[in-house]
């Protein structure tokens, strides 16, 4: 594998790391770990010790990562460096994950009951999606451009390479309507936590920069899938090696971005008006922390307890189920019925 | 300042009761005008955590009263209410009925009874004030 990838993918790791080991700083007032707590709980002796044994497994293995990424992978050779790469990018995942679930389970005995009380503006939102129609539907505009292009030049391209480039431009769409219709979701069907206010106003922009993060995955893969079906299709000239890695430097990149946003993003005092404690989902709802299922609530979609712009499913809710059903679906159907 | 409404999910009256108290106070208060949009049945169901049908019950009991005018998938609109005519003296008389059974219910939550009464002086002179 190139040295430059090893680089990329080592930056990424870092600042995947440090993402995770900060996220924390970005759970909603009254919410620890998935779990409602008094929001002075933070500052206890319990809580810092709680967070470091969230934090200590996502560093080691981190370092151990990097570590068999730099003396292990360069000795593999063929596709088993690749996988090799990709599996210790899932196995950091995964320990997150695992962490943050072990987490919970630690912060349980400090639960405080969900508040009854809700608090809810009257004012109805307003139904528009953050800069517009045309950047919304931008990337499958690409994913258009890319298929016409390549049925216009159909007769000057060799048959057997024909489907690589639909198969491509196919997991393109399918993808930019999984990052559409979230984003949409999130847009639209998501709960108001706080009233009115500067809460308010911070939640609005979690919102939006969910919203566009979501979006600007979608660009990126659309990039790179739309540029790899036109130069397979040799339409256009061969990707070098190049071009690959300046769309994988983008992800590192965008990662940084996140981790500046979580940085940067106004913490608001515990009594600024119209701040709401926790949020609208009761703690025997929540499995592990990002597994949210209440028959009760009406939402689709409810607020994340892994951060604030993010969002989970309500599987208590019939249509959730629909939503992943099509999601887990889709890739067996395409290749069933097309291949 | 943004209208808001609160409810107890925990009290004992029931919550499209408490939607539509809340809603009243504030269309009499004048912090909702005629022509103002309301939320949705579905954004304000999502918003609290109830069934959409509780909201859509207390919208209906809004709309029989005069306060709001349902559309179909456009929520619903604050309308121009005519100021109602006296009531009766039997409803005169239930009506202050009602307002000496939460007194009462205020007392035997152990709200002490001149607490209730400087409270209940003080919404009296704010209401003669608007008058």
């Amino acid at each position: 594998m190139p040295l430059s990838i090893l680089a990329i993918m080592s930056v990424g790791l870092v600042v995947g790391a440090a993402i995770q080991c900060l996220a924390p700083l970005n759970f909603r007032p009254g919410i620890f770990f998935g779990v409602t707590v008094d929001p002075e709980f933070l500052r206890t002796e319990h809580a810092r010790r709680i967070l470091w044994r969230y934090r200590r497994p996502i560093i080691v293995m981190t370092v151990l990562c990097i570590a068999a990424l730099w003396l292990v992978v360069p000795r593999l050779s063929g596709p088993a460096g690749p996988i090799a790469a990709s599996a210790l990018v899932f196995l950091g995942v995964g320990v997150a994950i695992v962490s943050m679930a072990r987490a919970t389970r630690h912060v349980r005995p400090f639960a405080k009951p969900l508040s009854p009380i809700r608090t809810v503006s009257v004012i109805p939102r307003k139904r528009t999606l953050p800069g517009g129609w045309l950047p919304f539907v931008g990337p499958m505009l690409m994913v258009g451009a890319a298929w016409l292009l390549l049925v216009m030049r159909r007769d000057s391209i060799p048959l057997e390479v024909y489907p690589g480039p639909l198969a491509l431009l196919l997991w393109a769409f399918v993808s930019n309507a999984h990052f559409m219709s979230v984003a949409w979701l999130v847009t639209f069907r998501t709960r108001q936590i706080n009233p009115s206010g500067a809460a308010a106003y911070e939640e609005n922009t979690d919102t939006r920069f969910g919203y566009w993060l979501r979006l600007g995955f979608a660009y990126s893969l659309t990039f790179l899938l739309a540029g790899s079906a036109l130069a397979v299709a040799r339409i256009t000239p061969a990707a070098s090696p190049r071009f690959v890695v300046i769309w994988m430097a983008s992800l590192p990149v965008s990662a940084m971005i996140v981790l500046a946003y979580v940085l940067k993003r106004r913490r608001l005092p515990l009594d600024t008006p119209g701040l709401a404690i926790g949020d609208n989902t009761p703690d025997a709802c929540w499995k592990w922390g990002f597994i949210y299922h209440n028959p009760d609530d009406p939402a689709l979609i409810v607020e994340t307890r892994a951060g604030t712009f993010g969002c989970d499913l309500n599987f208590g809710n019939k249509w959730s189920w629909v939503v992943a059903a099509v999601i887990l679906a889709t890739p067996f159907v395409i290749r069933v019925l097309w291949f | 300042m943004t209208p808001t409404i609160t409810i107890d999910l925990n009290a004992p009256i029931p919550v499209y009761r408490q939607i539509v108290d809340a809603m009243r106070h504030l269309l009499v208060n004048g912090a909702l005008q005629p022509g103002d949009q309301v939320p949705t049945v579905r954004q304000l169901a999502i918003d609290l955590g109830v069934h959409f049908n509780t909201v859509a019950q207390a919208y209906r009991l809004l709309a029989d009263e005069g306060w709001l005018d349902l559309k179909r998938r456009r929520g619903a609109m604050v309308m121009d209410r005519r100021r109602p005519a006296a009531p009766s003296k039997e409803r005169q008389k239930q009506s202050l009925q009602r307002l000496r059974e939460l007194t009462a219910q205020l007392q035997s939550e152990g709200i002490p009874a001149n607490q209730i009464a400087s409270q209940l002086r003080k919404l009296a002179d704010t209401l003669v004030e608007e008058e």
